[in-house]
């Protein structure tokens, strides 16, 4: 039984561990599909004044 | 300007492929002193830029030398796709019309050709010289 709990423990945090990779990783596709997007936005205006 | 998320100032709209402040004061490039702004449509309209530029300077050139068709001075816009076009035709013609001005508006409206970025002395010429007051930020 303590070993069956010591192996439940260690797969439970080895799988929060991927887990919190899987949320790193979204969050910085989401980052770079946002920086994508800004930059898609932008615009030029081209102006002389004198 | 909120909205505007950067500016440059250079040459654009003459002949002559890579010139310096010199070549463009020898008034033999046909270039004319630009800015270009990089802007966020999603917070400010092309519609509101031209109205900025328009309130900026006089776009009529009275009393100026060189506004002429191909001098460094002159008032122009140079447009980068149709719709900018039809937005700078608009304004221009709806401050034409507003009576704001007493002379004709003399302002060119051409496509934007290859922009020539100026030399760095030039550039946020505001912020280093210190000097106060420019009416766009």
């Amino acid at each position: 039984m303590k070993w069956l709990m010591t192996f439940a423990a260690l797969a439970g945090v080895a799988l929060a561990g991927q887990g919190l990779d899987r949320d790193r990783t979204e969050m910085r596709k989401q980052k770079m599909m946002e920086d994508r997007s800004t930059a898609k936005k932008l615009e030029k205006a081209t102006f002389a004044a004198g | 300007m909120d909205g505007v998320v950067s500016t440059q100032v250079g040459y654009t709209g003459g002949r002559t492929p890579n010139p310096i402040y010199r070549d463009v004061c020898s008034g033999r490039t046909g270039h004319a002193e630009a800015v270009e702004v990089e802007f966020d449509p999603d917070r400010i309209s092309y519609e509101k830029l031209v109205e900025v530029f328009f309130a900026g300077h006089d776009p009529t050139g009275r009393g100026r030398k060189g506004v002429d068709d191909d001098s460094q001075y002159r008032s122009a816009i140079f447009y980068h796709g149709e719709e900018q076009n039809r937005s700078a035709l608009a304004v221009k013609e709806k401050i034409g019309k507003s009576g704001r001005l007493r002379s004709p508006i003399a302002t060119q409206i051409v496509p934007a050709a290859t922009f020539y970025r100026a030399e760095e002395y030039h550039q946020q010429y505001y912020e280093k010289s210190g000097i106060s007051g420019c009416p766009v930020r």
